[in-house]
């Protein structure tokens, strides 16, 4: 099937859609069109709105205003995920919709046309096949659970080709990804492209979208800044439009003299409740002042090792000094207390209490100090009085101190969140994707913090997915795979596709990808 | 009386008693396949008691009985469904509240026919099969609706395991997204799944005041509502599995039933407690994990599921 | 199926339920209020049902209860059990630890504190009841606590094993009323001895109000202090988010059985006093369902502790009226279980309205 250059056909058209959410207009008047076959680039900040406009498409959103045609003139309502399948729509989330329990042929028949009486049998080679064919060869009999999370990936892009996809989405699909894995990903895109299927690629990472886009939309703040073919751009110009002003060129780390050792984890094994090694034989050392990131495809045990260190885990074996003293058998208060701050991957759930009010939040680390107690009771005053002065220079914006922190947004829960974990004594940071889902002046504004806290002596562990990320702050990076520490090497030495192949396991690379 | 026709007898009413218990069971499992939990067994079993009841004094025709405790029972776990599936309401404080209301509701309204003697389902022996040495009258010498529940225990089985409905259903109960996302209707499912097991805890509810008992008293089931809940985490949300647990239930019911008919030195009233104490070390076990393979819960079960709108 | 879900479809997009963006201050004492007088119709119309008039019905419900010296006399003597199960009913719940064996503490510590009365019954008042508050207390705290072990340690549902409990219990006080502990010249009716004159509880004047009213509010407002101390809030933070719980370093683990230990022990004193301030002995059928009326009243106060002492109360007069018009109407005991749970199911329809609202699309 040979893409006809000169007139393409148009697959979708998104006319003058808008879309608002309780509180925030997400889409605000956006047109939108895909050409047929073509890979597109949905480019935007976290928060401009692409995962929304996306999601129209896909069902799970209405929009309020605006109109959608299907392959020429048809106008369409997506009404739900159902009516989105009907037309061979797709759309892959960051976090897949599979049950992780079944097995992948179940998961990939669910929904289609089945008979009453299901023999897997057939199911099962009729997927063999269609993997074989698409070369994303899978185990079908195998479950969801086993499977690496490319490999699950596999799956969902299985999933829509057995739906007959014609329009796939991705959101923000290489964030669990090494970066030999993106190859490959990519690679397996560019085909299904060739043999028709239109793709919509949603991310934030420029580099990635030069590499795989044909044609390039850029949203900021619900609404489009424009619509262009990759030869007329270059990840200047691009970065340029998502933000709106020339972002600040951020500067590397300059090298610092090092310093005495503030944490020391040696031989450190930790179990999970099933008795299974999370960690094994962990060992590193953080100086003051010094920054050290930590890169590893999800799942590798680098949310173990944080939560080890912040004291929620139990270990098996092993030792943790912080300043001299043993404190890897203390509490997560303890730790607390002793300076060892932890900032958890999961804000919403996890770092702050949604249905709890803002003073509430700030209380949870020191709630039982008795400066904020009168006749043994809590005073709300005296712990507003408290971090108020914070508040104030992190111009963290609420309405009342009284309301719920669920209705935060995202950079405002990360203040939240930075302005009770930099409290006093802070020795060791921990810190897991700090800017996950934050607009670039957030992103920005977290990354100074902890730039200026290091450089106040505090030793900083940083685990993220973005690689660039990690490059821009550490002053060494360690790689984690299957429980265990690769390797940590100095940042002056450290390449992307060095840190690729050591988050794939791989030490000593015979031959580059 | 020899040791065989010992077994039978308590087999056979290890069976009658487990009966009410198949039901709820099944019902139960597959509303929690679905994700939702009703805690309101106990209430839906005892207005399906007194519905059926009522009807088949009214009407003269236990049929109808059973047919109305399968409405009343659907018709409660419809109150269930919009509580918890359209009003996002909390599933467990929504049971307990539905387990109150029919108990107090059918308290009420059974006032009057406490005492009354009406028609039910008696013995039918089935003509081939329960001429099987041993195994015959064991199985085959039971009312109707008993064989009911063996159909319905295989057809659920089968049902849950085999067929794309009961994939449609599990998937529904571990992730609502991922089948949402597949162009399933998951509120629809669930409200489907949720009214069903309410009509069979009706139809469990029916069955003790139509044939095991054939007589209406104030709450009658003694807790076998909570207990079917137990036995649905027991069988590890497997309606095959759970039928012996089931069974085991009934046997101790019947067992403690006779041992006070014998009369013993321990005091009956104190064998009434053993099928609580039971439940509990049943429980006990099912959840710590020290049995392995598949006693794991649909993962989504108690969770309330809407498409996500942004915060 | 197609054809359902279309119909499905029209319904769903006609209204749906959207967030709040603005908390609606009033709605939080409103819908309780709401939920009481949705319930009373409810049971207005059950009456309806069965020829009575709900309109006579009520108004002697309420004049039982407050139009007479003696009936609020009862009303106070009702409320007092009833206030004492609400509270461990919260303590629990604020922790969203569903603890439903109130009923069985409540057993508990009425045979304990009964068993202990008429074994020592050698000893004066002043230095029986403390023993007799002190044992109520141990008896139901050890109730709840079972369950607490279980769900803690053994990940054990809460909810099936505390119920459970409440049968063990009943069946226990039937064990021992009809077994050992009968009276001899009971003339056989399941009931123990009367507990000595040293074991009852002194009353006020001449109502049957006992100092059980003053350990009530002592308890009342125990509680209403222990929420807002540190721990009372490691328990709301236990019960809102499990996981930051454990990120912060609380011992949820001790926490749940420190919880329990104070609830069944509510509950407990409850049932103590039941026994020496009441009916003076063990007797079959002696409690009308406090453990569950408990849940509804914790569950209408929304937890907070100044509103369960008003829901309480107005469940004792409640429950007083009912039994006032169970004889003059002809009607079941169970009217008031009818008005109860209807009352319960008009809260959790009702309280979707706190944080949603319906749209029209």
């Amino acid at each position: 099937m040979k893409k006809n250059k000169s007139t393409p056909k148009l697959l979708v058209e998104m006319k003058g859609i808008y879309k608002a959410f309780p509180g925030v207009v997400a889409i605000d008047g956006v047109d939108f069109s895909l050409e047929e076959g073509e890979i597109h680039s949905l480019l935007g900040e976290n928060g401009a709105g692409k995962s929304t406009l996306m999601s129209i498409l896909s069902g799970l959103y209405r929009p309020d205003r605006g109109e959608i045609y299907w392959q020429g003139e048809r106008k369409v309502t997506i009404s739900s995920p159902y009516d989105a399948r009907c037309l061979g729509i797709a759309m892959i989330y960051q976090h897949f919709h599979l049950v992780e329990e079944h097995t992948i042929t179940e998961n990939i028949i669910l929904g289609s046309k089945l008979p009453f009486n299901l023999s897997l049998q057939y199911y099962n080679e009729e997927i063999k096949r269609l993997g074989e064919k698409f070369n994303l060869s899978v185990k079908p009999t195998a479950r969801i659970k086993e499977l690496t999370i490319a490999e699950q990936q596999k799956v969902e892009i299985l999933k829509a080709l057995y739906n007959k996809v014609k329009l796939l989405i991705m959101d923000e699909p290489t964030a669990v990804l090494t970066p030999q894995e993106t190859d490959k990903l990519f690679s397996i895109l560019r085909e299904m492209s060739k043999s028709g299927v239109t793709i919509v690629f949603i991310s934030h990472k420029l580099s990635e979208i030069m590499a795989i886009a044909d044609r390039i939309t850029v949203l900021r703040r619900g609404k489009k800044v424009g619509t262009f073919q990759k030869q007329e751009v270059t990840p200047e110009k691009l970065a340029h439009l998502m933000v709106g002003e020339l972002p600040e060129k951020f500067k590397s780390q300059i090298s610092y003299t090092p310093k005495k050792d503030i944490l020391k984890v040696t031989n450190l094994f930790v179990k999970d409740l099933q008795g299974n090694y999370v960690l094994k034989n962990i060992s590193f050392t953080l100086k003051e002042g010094e920054i050290l990131g930590i890169a590893a495809v999800s799942g590798n045990g680098q949310n173990e090792l944080m939560e080890t260190l912040a004291g929620i885990r139990k270990i098996f074996k092993g030792e943790i000094i912080l300043n001299g003293k043993r404190i890897e058998a203390t509490s997560a208060r303890r730790k607390f207390l002793d300076g060892i701050h932890y900032i958890p991957a999961d804000r919403k759930k996890v770092g702050t209490i949604g249905n709890l009010d803002i003073i509430e939040n700030s209380a949870m680390r020191k709630y039982f100090q008795k400066q904020w107690q009168k006749h043994g009771m809590l005073i709300k005053d005296r712990i507003k009085d408290y971090f108020l002065p914070l508040i104030n220079e992190y111009k963290l914006k609420l309405t009342t101190f009284s309301e719920k922190v669920k209705t935060l947004s995202g950079g405002n829960l990360q203040k939240l969140l930075l302005i009770r974990e930099l409290d006093t004594p802070l020795c060791v940071l921990l810190a897991e994707y700090p800017t996950h889902g934050l607009d670039l002046e957030a992103t920005q504004r977290v990354w100074n913090i902890i730039k200026e806290k290091a450089s106040l002596g505090v030793g900083v562990i940083i685990v993220s997915e973005d690689l660039e990320e990690l490059f821009s702050l550490s002053h060494r990076l360690a790689v984690m795979f299957k429980g265990e520490i690769v390797d940590i090497i100095d940042r002056k030495e450290a390449t992307i596709e060095k840190i690729g192949l050591l988050m794939a396991g791989i030490k000593h690379s015979v031959n580059t990808y | 009386m020899g040791a065989g026709e010992l077994i039978i007898i308590l087999i056979s009413s290890a069976i009658r008693a487990g009966t009410p218990l198949i039901f709820a069971m099944v019902g139960e499992t597959l509303t929690e396949r679905a994700g939702i939990i009703n805690l309101g067994l106990e209430g839906i079993m005892l207005m399906g008691a007194l519905t059926g009841f009522c009807i088949t004094f009214i009407t003269r025709n236990p049929y109808l009985g059973v047919l109305a405790a399968l409405v009343a029972g659907a018709l409660m776990g419809a109150l269930h469904g919009v509580i918890t599936i359209g009003l996002r309401g909390n599933q467990i404080v929504g049971g307990l509240a539905l387990s109150m209301l029919g108990s107090g509701f059918s308290g009420f309204l059974g006032k009057s026919f406490i005492g009354v003697k009406t028609c039910g389902f008696s013995k039918l022996t089935v003509p081939l099969l329960s001429k099987i040495p041993f195994l015959g009258p064991m199985f085959f010498e039971h009312n109707l609706l008993v064989y009911l529940s063996y159909i319905l225990i295989i057809i659920s089985w089968y049902f849950l395991f085999f067929t794309s409905h009961g994939l449609i259903l599990r998937s529904v109960g571990e992730n609502p997204a991922a089948a949402d996302t597949q162009g399933i209707n998951v509120i629809l499912i669930r409200y489907i799944y949720v009214i069903a097991g309410g009509a069979l805890s009706g139809l469990a509810g029916a069955y003790l005041s139509l044939a095991y008992n054939q007589m209406w008293i104030e709450n009658m089931t003694a807790g076998r509502g909570w207990i079917a809940l137990a036995i649905v985490i027991f069988g590890g949300w497997n309606t095959l599995r759970g039928t012996a647990g089931a069974y085991l239930f009934g046997g101790i019911d019947a067992f403690q039933l006779r041992l006070q008919a014998v009369g013993t030195n321990v005091s009956a009233t104190l064998l009434k407690t053993f099928p609580y104490l039971i439940t509990i070390l049943v429980l006990v076990i099912s959840s710590s994990g020290l049995l392995k393979s598949s006693l794991h819960a649909p993962a989504a079960l108690g969770l309330p599921y809407w498409r996500e709108e942004k915060e | 199926m197609k054809k359902l879900d279309y119909l499905w479809q029209v319904l769903n997009t006609v209204l749906t339920l959207t967030k709040r963006t603005k908390e609606v201050k009033w709605l939080i004492w409103g819908i309780p209020l709401f939920s009481i007088v949705g319930g009373l119709i409810i049971g207005a119309f059950i009456l309806i049902l069965t020829g009575k008039s709900p309109i006579l019905v009520y108004k002697e419900m309420f004049l039982t209860s407050l139009g007479s010296f003696y009936g609020f006399s009862e009303v106070v003597v009702k409320f007092i059990p009833l206030l004492l199960c609400s509270l461990g009913v919260l303590v629990a719940f604020r922790m969203l630890f569903w603890n439903i064996g109130a009923e069985g503490q409540f057993y508990i510590g009425a045979i304990v504190s009964t068993g202990l009365a008429l074994k020592l019954s050698h000893l004066s008042t002043c230095q029986l009841l403390p023993i007799l508050f002190i044992g109520g207390f141990a008896g139901g705290a050890l109730w709840a606590v079972m369950t607490a072990v279980l769900k803690a340690y053994l990940n054990t549902n809460e909810i099936i094993t505390s119920l459970m409990l409440n049968y063990v219990a009943f069946y226990m006080v039937e064990y021992l009323v009809y077994g050992p502990w009968k009276d001899p010249s009971g003339y056989g009716f399941p009931l123990t001895p009367q507990i000595p004159q040293s074991a009852v509880l002194p009353t006020f004047c001449n109502t049957r109000i006992h100092i059980g009213l003053i350990v009530a509010f002592i308890c009342w407002i125990l509680i209403w202090y222990l929420f807002k101390t540190p721990w009372g809030y490691e328990l709301k933070v236990i019960g809102y988010s499990p996981k930051s719980a454990e990120y912060i370093g609380i011992k949820t683990k001790r926490n749940i059985l420190l919880a329990l230990l104070i609830g069944g022990g509510l509950a407990g004193i409850a049932g103590m006093t039941e026994v020496c301030g009441l009916v003076y002995r063990l007797q079959h059928g002696f409690a009308p369902g406090y453990g569950y009326t408990a849940i509804i009243i914790a569950w209408l106060s929304r937890l907070n502790p100044l509103a369960t002492v008003m829901v309480s109360f107005f469940f004792s007069i409640l429950s007083v009226g009912a039994a006032g018009v169970e004889i003059t109407f002809k009607l079941p005991a169970s009217l008031i279980n009818l008005i109860q749970g209807a009352i319960f199911l008009c809260m959790l329809t009702g309280e979707v309205f706190i944080d949603h609202f319906i749209v029209k699309k």
